[in-house]
């Protein structure tokens, strides 16, 4: 039961949305789902140097959001840090907080931290660390509930389809979209 | 470092938010939809909003005439909503959660305010990234049913709807 559970949670926080469509090869690019954000599709379209050049004079992204994974850039030389036996101490830049009356006081779970026995020095050290995570937690909370689902590379990819179909139904545009038995002017595939 | 972790954390927000679309489509078929990016998926038929992510309401009925399309615009809409709910309440759990900081004036009570605060923070984040994932999905979906209906019906110039509901 309990693994099946785990299982469960596990499966909703952690796996994404994997996509079946499968785009036909009919020359008319699209915007698909891939990896958790929308990428160009060029589903068989012919997408030659002076056609790419044609959509960055329109959509002016430097890189054609395409599913295809790109070299990331080599990182720079290491830094070293040199460690020492210190204690960082937290600055408190919050508000102040004020203990409420006790008749205001809302229904509390009981503590669910272990008291450490003996030195007080513990006690405070799991106080900071839940001060520290009370900061830290609602932030990231809220980051998550609100951030948009989607990356902002979505916005460049559903552009540049757009802009790329535009070309393609346009007559004099370099990316025009040639039928079976048309010829396509020299320099250019069908 | 708390600090850093903050300012890492709503630059990133304000990062991910600020998307737009920089471009319209302009040579559409009469009932294709178009997808649009302005913080947040839009979908237009005849420059017209037929929908808009994360709840993607409408969308089922436009695209119904085509199986496939309605079948995942339907499951957008049934992730989009629930992810969308469980958003708003594990941003709100959370910040009910850093309610839990009072017990650092209130002595009498200090731990049962830090535990109270923590569980709530921290249901607050699992919810969250529950709902994060579900509108994810939702997204997926909605675009599988828009190239579907597009394949099918919308890039032929054809549609769904009444002739005259779209221009």
């Amino acid at each position: 039961m309990r693994v099946r559970f785990l299982v469960l949670v596990s499966f909703a926080i952690g796996c994404s949305y994997e996509s079946q469509y499968l785009a036909p090869q009919d020359g008319r690019p699209r915007a698909v789902w891939q990896r958790d954000r929308v990428v160009v599709e060029a589903a068989g379209a012919q997408l030659s140097p002076d056609c790419l050049a044609e959509l960055h004079g329109i959509v002016p992204y430097e890189e054609l959001q395409l599913g295809e994974p790109r070299l990331l850039p080599q990182p720079g030389p290491r830094r070293k840090f040199r460690l020492h036996a210190e204690f960082w101490i937290p600055v408190y830049v919050g508000i102040l907080v004020a203990p409420p009356p006790p008749h205001l006081l809302p229904p509390l779970l009981p503590p669910l931290l272990p008291r450490v026995s003996g030195e007080r020095y513990d006690d405070r050290a799991l106080m900071l660390l839940a001060t520290l995570s009370l900061l830290v937690l609602p932030a990231v909370d809220v980051a998550l509930a609100a951030a948009p689902a989607e990356s902002a590379s979505s916005a460049q990819a559903i552009d540049q389809v757009n802009a790329l179909n535009d070309l393609m139904r346009s007559p004099e545009s370099n990316c025009r979209y040639y039928q079976l038995g048309q010829i396509a002017p020299a320099g250019q595939t069908p | 470092m708390t600090r850093g972790l903050l300012a890492a954390l709503l630059s990133g927000l304000l990062a991910s938010g600020c998307a737009t679309s920089q471009y319209e489509a302009t040579f559409v078929a009469r009932g294709e939809l178009v997808m649009s990016y302005d913080d947040k998926i839009k979908m237009f038929a005849g420059r017209k909003l037929v929908t808009t992510a994360p709840g993607y309401r409408g969308l089922a009925d436009f695209v119904g005439c085509v199986e496939a399309a309605h079948d995942q615009a339907r499951r957008a809409e049934r992730h989009g909503t629930a992810g969308l709910v469980l958003s708003i309440l594990g941003g709100s759990l959370g910040g009910l959660g850093a309610g839990g900081l009072v017990g650092l004036a209130d002595g009498d009570h200090r731990w049962q305010w830090l535990s109270s605060g923590l569980v709530l923070a921290v249901s607050g984040v699992i919810l969250a990234g529950v709902g994060r994932k579900l509108r994810l999905q939702a997204n997926g979906q909605a675009v599988d049913a828009l190239n579907y209906y597009n394949d099918a019906v919308g890039s032929r110039g054809l549609s769904c709807q009444a002739p005259d509901s779209i221009k």
